[in-house]
């Protein structure tokens, strides 16, 4: 239904996003995962048509959004990560204005918003101005306004940002529904939000795709590391030039305390997953006369996937971005 | 084209649910009574012509003001996001722009007919040939502040800069004759037919030159264009 191939978008000499591909099929929900600032809201910019890419190509639906912009829009319904209202338009007002915008034939337009208000729990609200919504009520506005026209592609840039738990939950219950007959793409940093509602992840950072997989296939592969949290008094240069000698070892991260703990180094380190290397840090530590505090080996969450995708350096995202694809193809 | 209708009502609504309409009409209707009395009074000559070129300074004030938010605000609040992924045009935006705010110096010249209707209700009998001539014009010259105006307000995010753009602009060209007074005469001659206020007066005099409508059509018609070309450039920025 969509297709990307090697979006690029560069402002002067800095590139916002670089060569990202992907394809979504009928039907599914594709997460894009990222720190802010990652390239996902401009990823999504230039799939909706709103920014032309500088390299690279969007198809949705069959339609080139370079050649064919007005088709492959009326197929789109976009929730920006502002969400575009009018402050000075009721909501009813609004939704008639975006759904003649869409190209609803005048006679449907009524039925349409009355589903969009029933479906985004606007009921109460239709009267309502909306510069005197709460950003809550502003956001289901918003994604009432992208569902008007039936689009067979849904684009929401951080869908449940503003909103209260339980909105949160009823968002994504929603976007879940929607999921059969749309094919939707949505935005997050929010990780449970990944796990439970995604059925891809494309993590982007630095406006570089790091990963893309099925969520459980994620935390899977990189179990195959293990990660190992260690609690060590010593000196931090001298700690990390011992630990990074063991082999084995791939990624470290040593955080000093502060305060009455001074002098301890918490230490979370990636290793390959043998208990060699648990044995060989000990004896790292020990062996230079420092005190091993605590030593243990830690299951690695989606989060830490997330945290340690993109604060990798760049061998490592490369690595990772390899066996990713290798891991794509075989599922 | 109903999407172009559409973006109009929108733009038309948002003109009069806010204060601005009317205080703009207010502010227009008391500028245009007042200098119309002055007119009857002073000279003892119930002119239309006079007050079709007072008119037009009033304009040059109050067009930026109409014009500043068009574009500008839309960029600002990220709304122009919700217009440009729609199923709609560049030019389809900046036409129903343009039709909203014509439409509302159509509002204010029709307001403006209560000065020659006074005149008829006091038992005078005006040229009507002459002062639909110095409507047409009046109203073909505000189109063309409107034009420079929406143009200015797809250069910049923000309204003040937006207003201020389209004042300097419509100025310049105004004050053009001045301009080229000051050089020898084919470039003094080419600067009078630049200028903006000189195919009014033209016009105001009761004669429809096909050289004073093409002056406003193709000022209206590049302006258009350009703000379709700014517009435009919003898909790499």
């Amino acid at each position: 239904m969509i297709e990307v191939q090697n979006l690029t978008k560069r402002y002067g000499d800095r590139t916002a996003v670089s060569g990202i591909s992907l394809t979504v099929a009928k039907g599914e929900i594709l997460g894009f995962l990222g720190p802010n600032g990652a390239g996902k809201s401009t990823t999504m910019k230039m799939i909706t048509g709103f920014l032309s890419p500088s390299e690279g190509k969007v198809t949705v639906g069959g339609y080139d959004m370079a050649e064919q912009p007005l088709e492959a829009k009326a197929l789109i319904g976009y929730l920006p990560e502002v969400v575009p209202l009018y402050p000075d338009m009721s909501v009813s007002d609004y939704l008639n204005f975006v759904a003649s915008l869409k190209g609803i034939p005048a006679s449907e337009i009524a039925e349409r918003v009355d589903y969009v208000v029933k479906r985004c729990w606007l009921e109460d609200y239709r009267n309502r101005l909306i510069s005197h919504l709460s950003k809550g009520y502003r956001q289901r506005v918003g994604l009432a306004q992208a569902l008007i026209h039936k689009p067979p592609v849904l684009i929401l840039d951080e869908p449940t940002s503003g909103l209260d738990p339980r909105q949160i939950n009823e968002t994504r219950e929603l976007i879940r529904q929607l999921s059969g007959d749309h094919t939707v793409i949505l935005s997050t940093h929010i990780l449970p939000e990944v796990q439970n509602l995604c059925h891809r992840v494309l993590i982007i950072n630095k406006g570089h795709e790091v990963a893309e997989d099925r969520p459980e296939n994620l935390e899977h592969k990189l179990k195959g590391n293990q990660t190992v949290v260690m609690e060590v008094a010593g000196p931090e240069a001298g700690v990390r030039e011992a630990l990074m000698a063991v082999p084995g070892i791939r990624h470290l991260t040593i955080t000093p305390r502060t305060n009455h703990d001074a002098g301890i180094l918490d230490i979370k380190a990636e290793t390959d997953p043998t208990d060699a290397v648990r044995a060989g840090l000990a004896s790292a530590v020990v062996g230079k006369g420092w005190d091993l505090l605590e030593l243990r080996a830690a299951r690695l969450s989606l989060e830490d996937i997330f945290i340690r995708l993109t604060t990798a350096e760049a061998p490592v995202a490369e690595q990772a971005t390899g066996s990713a694809l290798s891991a794509t193809a075989g599922s | 084209m109903s999407k172009i209708l559409a973006i109009a009502k929108r733009e038309l609504r948002s003109y009069f649910v806010s204060p601005l309409a009317y205080v703009v009409a207010a502010f227009f209707m008391a500028a245009v009574g007042f200098l119309f009395f002055a007119i009857l009074t002073s000279t003892r000559e119930a002119s239309m012509r006079t007050l079709f070129q007072n008119m037009a300074v009033v304009f040059l004030l109050l067009v930026p003001a109409l014009t500043m938010r068009l574009l500008a605000e839309e960029r600002k609040t990220g709304t122009i996001e919700l217009l440009m992924t729609s199923p709609v045009t560049d030019e389809a935006i900046v036409f129903g722009k343009y039709l909203a705010t014509v439409t509302y110096l159509l509002f204010l010249m029709g307001l403006t007919l209560v000065f020659p209707l006074s005149l008829v209700a006091i038992g005078g009998k005006p040229e009507w040939p002459l002062v639909w001539t110095g409507y047409l014009a009046t109203t073909l010259m505000g189109a063309s502040l409107m034009a420079i105006g929406l143009m200015a307000s797809s250069f910049t995010n923000n309204v003040i800069v937006s207003a201020l753009v389209a004042f300097v602009i419509s100025l310049i060209i105004w004050l053009l004759p001045a301009i080229g007074g000051t050089f020898g005469s084919p470039i003094s001659e080419a600067f009078q037919y630049m200028s903006i206020i000189s195919h009014l007066e033209n016009m105001a005099r009761g004669v429809i030159d096909s050289s004073d409508l093409l002056y406003y059509l193709s000022v209206i018609g590049t302006c258009l264009l350009v703000t379709v070309r700014s517009v435009n450039v919003y898909h790499w920025r």
